[in-house]
């Protein structure tokens, strides 16, 4: 028995260790010990020292979408603007405060919450170290420290603009869209595309299915082939990996055409993904990290069509010109601020 | 309503749901096997991400879909194996073992897909299974055609496992060691069946068809991998053998009928019936239970849970 028990005891190290190494920070450049350091150079020109990001996301870095972006805009602070960078994925809401503590402990310069959930956890940290700078993506928490600055996208104009084309590429009158799951942000776009339509297209009927997941590919597949055995022809989708199945299925079928948001979601389909409504987190990343490090007092920014946050994907080369024209120009409306956002406000209102 | 009876009532949705149901009814199939040698096995999840991984990773790399299927059920007998080892040979506690695998196979499925293949956003595809080429006439069925015979190898699979481990389970000299070793593993031992043989041999059943079952999750269509893409199906495949009180065909039904509310709901909330969408997704999980509760056939082996000391008296 005790040899049984050794090797017991040999497996559990195993797992134990397999644990701590899959949730450790999965540092992109291994964060040295701070104590190493300065033993090489002692601290000739603290000048020279990179400045150093880090990145919190809930879900996995590589989903194609949301947390892919915040990716992006990490590896674009630190080409633009030399940062070492880091990032810890699948976090959940109970480490938040100690994985921002424990970057904040180790010198990071710019620490960013991705998303609303870190909103309280960042108010709290921002307190305790008033020399790190904090930023949030996709919420409000700007400015309830000085140096915690938020930026959140303006949802409801890429939902108006979306909904223009698909009001354009239908010709069974019927859209659908697939979202993960009712998230005031992607409400905000329901709500836009359903007035959009109610006012622009009454005759098209718009349905609505949510999968529930974010990664759940093959139940963003399934809810797609629902909507199409229905007769949609033109799928509208926020669901982040859900998306690929999403495509897929229009994939299998003639004629239906998927428009995405968040990423440029053509490259996952060139022929058939008609365009895709970006929400340029890198945008808002590299941005927030520019006024931090200026010095800029910490505030909620909101990130729109106007500010060049949130342009269009690129466009499926079958997508017919006059559509593709109409649907520039109404974006063309909100970039040159010809349009607000409070038209779409008043068509919501109207219902 | 009429509208949704006119969506739910053809054979797309059926075959759809067929399709969706098929990962379950494998990795319930795989289960059953265990369980009923009495032990435990909640890691069924963490074999199925690790058969979808590797399927997607080995039919990438060796531009062969057969091949991907063949490196997913060889890397999760290797999980059944460690799992047997874990729980028979050392007699570690059986849901220990399991949370361990489940994390662990996490772990590893992201571990090396971003070893493998980077942090790149494009879609990264794999060679798939298509369709079986049935002859056309046979396509072209009305009904039958696009439920039976416009499907992937791993929807046929799926159907005759059930049968067959019923056969094997009640009507073969295996299913009598099996089921004396879930009900009475002494008993068992003094009739000279081997407790610690049967046990490692329907672990490493149940390890290729978990592999068998990421293999039908990831390259039958999706040809692609992402982090926890099992959603949680191995738990729910679990459920399916407990409600299906152990028994292959209770087991098999209740993945089925899964597969079928899943399709149901998401019509239920495409026709645009209002009600708040967590109601139609929580019906899959209230239609199985409801059912194979009401069924009710078959029995919880004695021998459950319990670890087997062969040394001891």
């Amino acid at each position: 028995m005790s040899l049984k028990k050794l090797l017991a005891l040999g497996l559990v190290l195993i797992f134990a260790i397999s644990m701590v190494a899959g949730c450790a920070p999965a540092a992109e450049e291994p964060a040295e010990e701070p104590t190493e350091e300065p033993s090489e150079e002692p601290a000739e020109e603290p000048a020279e020292e990179p400045m150093k990001a880090a990145l919190l996301t809930s879900g996995p870095i590589n989903d194609g979408g949301w947390n892919t972006q915040a990716y992006e805009g990490l590896l674009l602070i630190e080409e633009r603007d030399g940062f070492e960078v880091s990032y810890t994925e699948n976090i959940k809401q109970d480490d938040h405060l100690n994985i921002l503590r424990d970057y904040a402990r180790k010198g990071y310069d710019v620490i960013i919450g991705h998303g609303y959930e870190y909103g309280d956890a960042l108010i709290t940290v921002a307190g305790e170290f008033p020399d790190v700078s904090f930023a949030q993506v996709g919420g409000f928490a700007g400015g309830e420290q000085p140096n915690l600055m938020a930026g959140v996208f303006r949802t409801g104009e890429l939902g108006y603009v979306l909904a223009v084309l698909a009001g354009e590429l239908t010709e069974s009158n019927h859209i659908g869209f697939v979202g993960a799951m009712e998230i005031p942000t992607l409400l905000d776009e329901v709500a836009s595309i359903k007035a959009t339509m109610k006012t622009m297209y009454p005759d098209v009927r718009v349905s609505v299915a949510y999968t529930g997941s974010w990664v759940d590919i093959a139940a963003g597949k399934e809810a797609a082939k629902a909507m199409i055995s229905q007769g949609a022809d033109v799928l509208l989708g926020i669901g982040d990996a859900c998306d690929a199945g999403a495509i897929q299925a229009c994939e299998e079928v003639e004629g239906v055409w998927f428009i995405g948001w968040s990423g440029d979601l053509n490259v996952l389909s060139p022929e058939l993904v008609a365009t895709s409504g970006v929400q340029d987190v890198a945008f808002l990343i590299g941005d927030m990290t520019t006024r931090l490090m200026a010095g800029d007092e910490g505030d909620t920014t909101v990130y729109g069509i106007a500010e060049g946050a949130q342009p269009l994907g690129t466009w499926a080369p079958g997508v017919p010109e006059e559509a593709k024209a109409k649907v520039i120009g109404e974006w063309e409306k909100f970039a040159s601020g010809e349009y607000t956002i409070d038209i779409v406000a008043e068509m919501i209102g109207k219902e | 309503m009429g509208e949704l009876a006119s969506v739910i009532f053809t054979a797309e949705f059926l075959g759809n749901s067929l399709r969706f149901a098929t990962p379950l009814i494998l990795a319930a199939m795989g289960g059953v096997v265990n369980e009923r040698t009495g032990v435990l096995n909640l890691g069924m999840d963490g074999m199925m991400l690790i058969g979808a991984f590797s399927a997607f990773a080995g039919s990438y790399f060796t531009g062969n879909a057969w091949m991907g299927v063949l490196i997913a059920v060889i890397s999760c007998l290797l999980i059944g194996l460690l799992h047997a080892f874990c729980t028979v040979t050392l007699v570690m506690n059986q849901v220990v073992v399991a949370v361990a695998i489940n994390t662990f196979s996490m772990g590893l499925a992201s571990s090396l897909l971003r070893t493998l293949f980077g942090t790149s956003t494009s879609a990264l595809r794999s060679p798939g299974f298509e369709n079986i080429a049935w002859p056309q006439a046979l396509q072209d069925l009305p009904f039958f055609g696009p439920v039976l015979f416009q499907q992937t190898i791993f929807v046929y699979i799926a159907i005759l496992a059930v049968p067959t481990i019923w056969w094997v389970f009640f009507k073969s000299t295996w299913g009598l060691s099996i089921r004396a070793v879930g009900e009475y593993p002494k008993a068992a031992e003094t009739m000279g069946v081997s407790v610690t043989k049967v046990r490692y041999l329907a672990l490493l059943f149940a390890g290729a068809m978990g592999g068998l079952s990421g293999a039908a999750l990831s390259i039958t269509g999706l040809n692609t991998f992402i982090d926890n893409m099992t959603a949680g199906r191995g738990f729910i495949a679990f459920a399916c053998i407990i409600f299906g009180r152990f028994h292959p065909v209770g087991a098999g039904l209740g993945a089925l009928m899964f597969g079928l509310a899943q399709g149901l709901q998401l019509r239920i909330q495409t026709v645009g019936i209002p009600m708040p969408y967590q109601i139609p997704i929580m019906f899959p999980y209230i239609i199985t239970i409801v059912l194979l509760v009401a069924m009710g056939s078959g029995s919880v082996p004695a021998g459950w849970g319990t670890p087997y000391y062969p040394d001891e008296e």
